[in-house]
């Protein structure tokens, strides 16, 4: 099976640091992609690229439901697109510099207490068409 | 002092697209910014769980007008790579080309609104002549003047005709004659120095730090240019990407001025060595289970395609890293600290666009 080049496993508890060390061995950070890999479990891919065009990745897999830390406070351009998993996949982050809870892509101003905009990756499912 | 919330956007006059940011203003500067997205907010990503994966090259194309063709580029290179595909030759030229044409008439509209940004409106109307020239060879090349619809995977759909590739020889001609008049005209112009340098700057290392892309970071001094990998046809060339070192808005608008003279030189060159053989290899069956990421050069930056598959002609997971959503935070300190009047030129030097950062 092909899989991404160069890729570190990492965990709740060392992501942060693993992030921050990738910064400063000089990797530009690109994007985070979040991946809902079954019913029980969902995956963040932390994506880096060098001047060079070399690829890093770190892979983190979590149970749905955790609250997982983010990386804004080490790396500010991770604030967006924390920001935008949580509103399509229903994420919640700890420690997010700048919390839009929710409404990055709704352009709400604010949600009543306890009220949560629809996450379309974490609802959505297709159904095979039956053909009979 | 006190602080005052100004709007900007989401309708703006200099805004081709919806964008909303909160000016927090200290008198006539700008103290914080604050983003708002989501007015073209499509789930465009999710679509990949019900379109098959040929289907979803319409879909991705879909994602900006402007640069369709680099989004289905970057799209089925990622796929290709999980077939372990390559491109006949020509195709591989001819992705180019109008890869080349994408860049060089996304760069000619940015330039025309740059210049009505600063109130110069008969250069925009000039800037947009030259672009109908692109537009041309789009639609008698592809029959479409933007969403062209000629990557499939594993090739192209459609051929140029060597007399077609003539007449694109001759309007390279024309577009560069023209194109440098205006240059000259725009780049000399007391006006647009006054207005552009040394407004919104980013350092190098911000740039870096910040995760900008494109002209952006190439203005900001860095040679970071995705064509570098040299895909497709590019491995037939020596590249070099366009720096500037001066890091604002000036420099980020030279970069693309520098950009679509070498966009002419890349079209012919492309079109000098375009070797003959067939349009596409046969793509068989549903795509192996497995992971891919492919990366090509937008005209706005690095646009980013991580696929994932399951065996299945439906993709699980297709992610997009678009060169805007990667720009927005160095906007953020470029804002920071410059006067109210300035903001719109500023927002415009990233070449703002919001429907690839909303996908």
């Amino acid at each position: 099976m092909i899989v991404l080049e160069n890729v570190t496993e990492v965990s709740l508890d060392n992501v942060r640091e693993e992030v921050a060390a990738a910064i400063e061995q000089g990797w530009r950070f690109v994007t985070i992609t979040a991946v809902d890999l079954n019913e029980n479990e969902f995956e963040f891919i932390y994506h880096f690229h060098n001047p060079e065009f070399e690829i890093k990745n770190l892979r983190l897999t979590f149970p749905k439901g955790t609250v997982v830390p983010s990386v804004s406070g080490v790396l500010f351009c991770a604030l967006l697109v924390e920001n935008e998993i949580k509103d399509l996949f229903h994420i919640d982050f700890e420690g997010l510099a700048l919390d839009y809870n929710g409404t990055f892509y709704t352009n709400v101003d604010e949600l009543e207490e306890g009220e949560r905009m629809i996450a379309p990756f974490a609802t959505f499912t297709t159904v095979q068409k039956n053909k009979d | 002092m006190s602080r005052t919330i100004i709007p900007f956007g989401p309708q703006h006059p200099v805004l081709p697209e919806p964008l909303h940011l909160k000016l927090v203003v200290e008198d006539e500067i700008v103290s914080e910014v604050i983003p708002n997205l989501g007015y073209v907010h499509r789930g465009l990503e999710m679509l990949s769980r019900v379109r098959d994966m040929h289907q979803m090259i319409y879909v991705v194309e879909r994602v900006c007008g402007i640069c369709s063709c680099l989004h289905a580029l970057a799209y089925c290179h990622a796929l290709e790579k999980l077939y372990g595909l390559e491109a006949p030759p020509r195709a591989r030229y001819l992705r180019i080309i109008w890869g080349e044409l994408h860049r060089m008439h996304s760069h000619l509209l940015w330039l025309g609104l740059y210049a009505e940004s600063f109130g110069f409106e008969s250069l925009f109307l000039a800037f947009w002549k030259v672009r109908e020239r692109i537009m041309d060879i789009m639609e008698a090349t592809a029959g479409n003047r933007v969403v062209i619809s000629t990557n499939i995977i594993g090739g192209v759909r459609r051929d140029i005709s060597p007399e077609n590739l003539r007449w694109i020889m001759n309007e390279m001609d024309l577009v560069e004659k023209e194109f440098r008049q205006l240059m000259s005209t725009m780049l000399k112009d007391y006006t647009v120095e006054s207005r552009t340098r040394g407004k919104g700057y980013l350092s190098k290392e911000d740039a870096y730090a910040l995760g900008a892309c494109g002209p952006t970071l190439r203005g900001s001094g860095w040679a970071i240019d995705s064509r570098m990998l040299e895909y497709d046809a590019l491995k037939d060339f020596s590249f070099e990407p366009v720096v500037e070192h001066d890091g604002d808005s000036y420099a980020r608008g030279v970069v693309r001025f520098k950009e679509v003279l070498q966009s002419i030189g890349i079209v012919r060159e492309c079109i000098s060595k375009i070797p003959d053989s067939e349009l596409s290899v046969p793509v068989k069956g549903n795509p192996p289970a497995g992971e891919a990421w492919s990366n090509v050069e937008q005209p706005r930056g690095e646009l980013l395609y991580y696929v994932k598959s399951d065996g299945t002609k439906n993709l699980p997971r297709v992610r997009i890293r678009t060169p805007t959503f990667a720009n927005i935070p160095p906007l953020l300190v470029m804002l920071k600290g410059c006067e109210l009047a300035d903001v719109p030129v500023i927002t415009l030097s990233i070449d703002p666009c919001i429907s690839c950062t909303e996908r």
